[in-house]
């Protein structure tokens, strides 16, 4: 339905469009769309670092739970305390010695028996030692049982001792003879 | 060249974020979407506002545009939208009941005058003192080149709404021009 007004309209249309905006205007515009991505941009950098941050800190997190894990189950199967793996040493160098002594002598059988039992109980200890979280109580009970071994020995070893020295004596005499 | 694919370069560095083609972009289309302010808002302050919002609005939105239509109809949607809804804030309803009978009743008294003198200046006053919700529906149709589906869709409204609306808007914009025809007429000495 066309008329008049409508067709003058139509032929004019760039005679409506004749206003012209303040140039202002642009820079609102410009500062508005330059100012968020600069912050996005940012945000996006900052989001990335913190990603990474996050996972390394997982990371060494978990390392060190693992570490840890690790080590502690090295430590229930051989680690004990620094000065105890010394004294084991010492007693059973020790113990060695006195047994070697003993090799080229008839052991009786109630030093046998005396000495099957302390080993019998050492192995006791060692497993307890193993599966026990309060190793203090044990290191000492293994000591004390070292202790009684070596005196067991020494003692039987001292014994000994006195008999071939007769012995050695009448070996000489005889040489000398 | 399809009409869509108009300053498509201009497009793609916009959506790239550069300076240089969003102040380009502005320039080609800033004028023309302020005369579509004015005219909607009726208002030199608030036609700049939202012109500037609307821009602000094209540049963040601008990843959505994927040539589907030319820039300047996707650029005019937004405008012509944001108007709208300004004037929606500002007024709950575009198109109340007063503004409805005082269509009717200009009707008759406009039949009489068929040949009112027509220049742009007068009908551009004359759009000014029209009611929003005629003005809006007389500038979508006329000079920004909606048809009634497309200005249903955006007020609304039902297509015969738009229909009317535009046809009574019509009548008073003539009974205006007529009557300050009239006042000038009757104010120059005789």
């Amino acid at each position: 339905m066309q008329d008049q007004l409508e067709d003058f309209v139509r032929k004019n249309q760039d005679a409506f469009n004749q206003a012209v905006p303040d140039s202002k205007l642009w820079d609102g515009v410009e500062k508005a769309i330059q100012e968020p991505p600069k912050v996005r941009k940012l945000w996006k950098v900052t989001k990335f670092a913190a990603a990474v941050l996050f996972l390394l800190l997982v990371g060494v997190v978990v390392g060190m739970y693992l570490a840890n894990q690790q080590m502690s189950n090295q430590q229930a199967e051989y680690n004990l305390p620094e000065d105890y793996k010394e004294t084991q040493v010492y007693y059973t160098q020790k113990i060695n010695l006195s047994l070697k002594k003993l090799e080229n002598y008839q052991r009786d059988e109630t030093l046998e028996k005396d000495l099957q039992e302390l080993d019998q109980y050492e192995k006791e200890l060692k497993k307890a030692l193993k599966e026990s979280t309060n190793k203090e109580p044990i290191v000492q009970a293994m000591i004390e049982n070292y202790q009684t071994k070596i005196q067991i020995l020494e003692r039987v070893i001292e014994r000994l001792d006195r008999q071939p020295v007769n012995h050695k004596k009448v070996k000489n005499e005889g040489i000398q003879l | 060249m399809k009409y869509t694919e108009i300053h498509r370069d201009i497009v793609e560095a916009c959506k790239a974020k550069d300076p240089r083609a969003q102040k380009r972009l502005y320039e080609l289309y800033a004028a023309a979407m302020y005369n579509i302010c004015l005219r909607m808002l009726n208002n030199t302050h608030d036609a700049e506002d939202i012109l500037q919002n609307s821009f602000i609005d094209v540049f963040s939105k601008l990843h959505y545009f994927r040539f589907d239509s030319s820039i300047g109809a996707w650029i005019k949607r937004i405008v012509v939208n944001n108007c709208i809804n300004y004037l929606k804030k500002r007024k709950l309803n575009l198109f109340d009941t007063d503004e409805q009978i005082e269509g009717e009743q200009i009707s008759s008294y406009v039949e009489q005058d068929q040949e009112a003198v027509l220049n742009v200046e007068k009908i551009k006053s004359a759009m000014t003192q029209l009611p929003d919700g005629y003005r809006i529906v007389f500038s979508l149709y006329l000079l920004e080149g909606y048809d009634h589906k497309e200005i249903a869709s955006i007020l609304n409204v039902s297509e015969s709404t738009s229909k009317s609306q535009f046809n009574r808007a019509k009548k008073k914009l003539r009974a205006i021009i007529l009557s300050e025809e009239n006042n000038s007429t009757n104010a120059r000495p005789a």
